[in-house]
Order: C-alpha cells, then structure tokens, then sequence
C-alpha cells in the first residue's frame, strides 16, 4: 500500500513538472496516416484564371499534400494561378518556380513511397498510364490508401499489386513537398 | 574572348544554381518529434507565446530539431484535429513520432520565460529518449545502432517562412539572455542533489529510528 502511494505521488509531482494535469484521450492509429480533413482535400473542379472550370489533378494533389504540411499560402497561391492539364516530367521545374522544397521518385522506387507514408507525408503519383494523378495516403499489408481528386469524400482501399502495376506502367513517378506534416492525433 | 564569356557563364550558373534549386533527398525524419502551438489569431497570448519560439535561441533550435506545426483556431485543421482533445488555448503540446504527448500546457499554465519552455521540453524529450530506448526493438539495439542506442536522426530543416498574425497591439516579449544549454544542467544537477539529500537524509532518519525502536 505504501508502495502504491508513492507511485501515485512520484505520478503527480512528474505529471505537475511536465505541466499534464488530466489524463489525455487516446485515439486509435489513424487510417489512413495521411488523414486530411474533407474540407482540406482538394476536388479537381476549380474555377481557372479564364473564368471557367479548369482544374489539374497535378496541382489538386499537391495542394492537398501542401495543406497536409501546414503550407496554407502556397497551396492557395497554386489554386489561385495554376489550372489546366500538366505534364509530369515538367512538375520538377514548375515546383523549383514556386520555391516549394520537395523529393521526387522517377525511376519506379517502391521504397520512395513507403518513405513517404513513414514520415506521414503522403506523396503525389502518376497512374492511368501518366494521365492521372493521385495522392497515396497510405500502404497497409497488402492494400494502398488514395485520395483520388475526382471525388474526395471518400479514401479509396486498393490492391497492394494492382496499384503499383499500374503506377509502374505510368512511369513510376511521384512526388512530395517537404515540411512538417501536421502531427498526430494523442 | 568568347572562351571567357563561357567560363564567366558556367561560373554564374554554379554560383547561382543552389538559390534556385529546391529538389531535396527525402530527410529520414521518421522519428521526429512534433511541436504543435494551438491557439487563436486575435490572443495576445497566442501571439506571444509565437514570439518567445521566434525570439529565443534555445526555442528556435529546439524547433528546428522537430516537425513544428502552428495552428489557429479558426482553421479546418484545429476543428478536425484539435478542438476535441485540447483543454484551453493557447497550447503548446510536444509529441512523440507515435503520437503520444510528452508535454503539454495551456492557458495560465503555460510557463511565463522561454527559459522555463525550454526546460520543460528538452526534459519532456529526455524521458522520450528513454521511452524510445525501452521499446527499442532486438535489430535497434544490437544491429547498425552505436551502443545500442538508436535515436532517430534530428534533420536540420530550413525554417519554412512564417508569417505571425498582427496584435492589436505591441507584443509583449520578454527580452532574454540567449543562456547556454548548460543552464539546462546546471538546473537538473541541483534537483537531482536535493532529491539524493533529501533520500539520504530519510534513509538516515528512519535507520536512527529503526535502532531507537
């Protein structure tokens, strides 16, 4: 009993140092780990700077990952002055432009895209034979998470091997921006 | 001559290149910690809380050593991800990789000098060093890691630009002595004495009492 009391008491006085007064929720690991807030995913349907809807699932990606990062301005910046159809060998330069720090897979690197869910980031790929682009928010056992920009209310679960035949017939290219994504839930 | 306009043009490019190159190795910042700052815009203290991570030596590095996220009570992020699980703004929380708070602090509790800030978090990281050395996995401990310890590798990231919302008036900071991380142990040093006096004295009391009896 004595030995209980002074765990609870070594408890307080350390919980009163490091300032944690209740105990705090704990949340189930998330799924997917990149789980952006419907309001902050980025549907490919903006109005472009000719007035008419025009969006580009390139940038609608990277806007969504951009927000992900807590990279507000740029992402609005890039909503603002960036539609249409893009490239993706041309995406390098275009992200240099912007000054946007970022990494880049262009030689079919699995292990690029397990980097980019390990540190939470997310990362922008090419599938449909490079004429789409989605965001991969997460890889679990044998399934891949995506956030496709056509409809983002919903994260889309599919095979593991489908995926990446499909990504690699695209050309195996994809991409991150490079800050601090927005940190875990408690 | 037209040698010489070739030299200078490769040496421009050279010299100008890294200015607009922004293509970067993908950091192993897996195992980084997260500092989030949670409050709303228009608070003084909020803003003040902002102005002591930006004005002091010891928070600015110590910021640069994680993944730092500042989040405003009128985002979507803050009513998605925060609004449920912070007890009163403005907060500072620092989080492990996995998740798991360290420290936390809002309202009056938050410490009053970057000093005590500091403090408070280099010690929250200590305990998660020692955390992350308990659950280390067989392969972290004795495979490529020097002595068995595998802290995650703390990537020097440049500080993304931040833009602070304006006060309605001047911020009140308060001007301090960018102090050495020495304080930090000099301070440590004195706690862990009092506590091994404090035993000591204890331990001899009760022995005193033990052979009375």
């Amino acid at each position: 009993m004595k030995s209980f009391m002074s765990v609870v008491l070594m408890g307080a006085v350390i919980s009163t140092i490091l300032g944690c007064s209740k105990p705090c929720k704990i949340y189930p690991p998330e799924k997917p780990v990149v789980n952006l807030p419907l309001e902050l995913r980025q549907q490919n349907n903006w109005v472009g700077s000719g007035g008419q809807f025009d969006g580009s699932c390139v940038w609608a990606t990277m806007i969504s990952l951009l927000r992900w990062q807590g990279q507000y301005e740029i992402a609005d910046y890039i909503r603002r002055n960036r539609a249409g159809g893009e490239f993706l060998g041309s995406v390098s330069s275009k992200l240099t432009e912007l000054n946007i720090r970022f990494a880049v897979a262009e030689n079919h690197d699995e292990e690029f895209l397990a980097w980019a869910i390990r540190t939470r980031r997310g990362a922008a790929v090419g599938i449909k034979k490079g004429k789409h682009m989605v965001a991969v928010v997460d890889i679990v056992g044998d399934e891949v998470c995506i956030l496709d920009n056509r409809n983002v209310n919903s994260y889309i679960w599919i095979d593991k091997d489908k995926f990446f035949r499909d990504w690699h017939a695209s050309g195996g290219w994809a991409f991150t921006p490079i800050y601090s994504p927005v940190s875990p839930l408690p | 001559m037209k040698g010489n306009w070739w030299f200078i043009a490769m040496l421009l490019f050279v010299v100008t290149a890294p200015v607009f190159g922004e293509q970067v190795i993908p950091p192993a910042d897996q195992g980084k910690m997260y500092l989030s700052i949670v409050g709303d815009r228009n608070d003084r203290a909020y803003y003040n809380l902002n102005g002591m991570f930006l004005n002091d030596k010891n928070l600015r590095e110590f910021k640069k050593g994680v993944h730092f996220n500042n989040v405003t009570s009128d985002s979507a992020m803050y009513k998605a991800r925060y609004q449920e699980n912070v007890k009163g703004l403005p907060t500072v929380r620092l989080q492990n990789a996995k998740g798991i708070v360290l420290y936390e602090a809002y309202g009056s509790n938050l410490p009053t000098t970057a000093m005590g800030m500091y403090i408070r978090l280099e010690l929250a990281s200590i305990l998660n060093d020692n955390a992350n050395w308990q659950y280390a996995t067989w392969g972290e401990r004795f495979g490529n890691c020097p002595w068995g310890k595998c802290r995650p590798k703390q990537e020097q990231e440049e500080e993304p630009v931040e833009k602070l919302p304006e006060p309605k008036s001047d911020p009140v900071v308060e001007p301090e002595p960018d102090g050495p991380n020495i304080l930090l142990l000099v301070v440590l040093g004195l706690v862990a004495g009092v506590v091994g006096l404090g035993a000591g004295v204890l331990s001899q009391l009760r022995k005193e009492h033990t052979e009375r009896s």
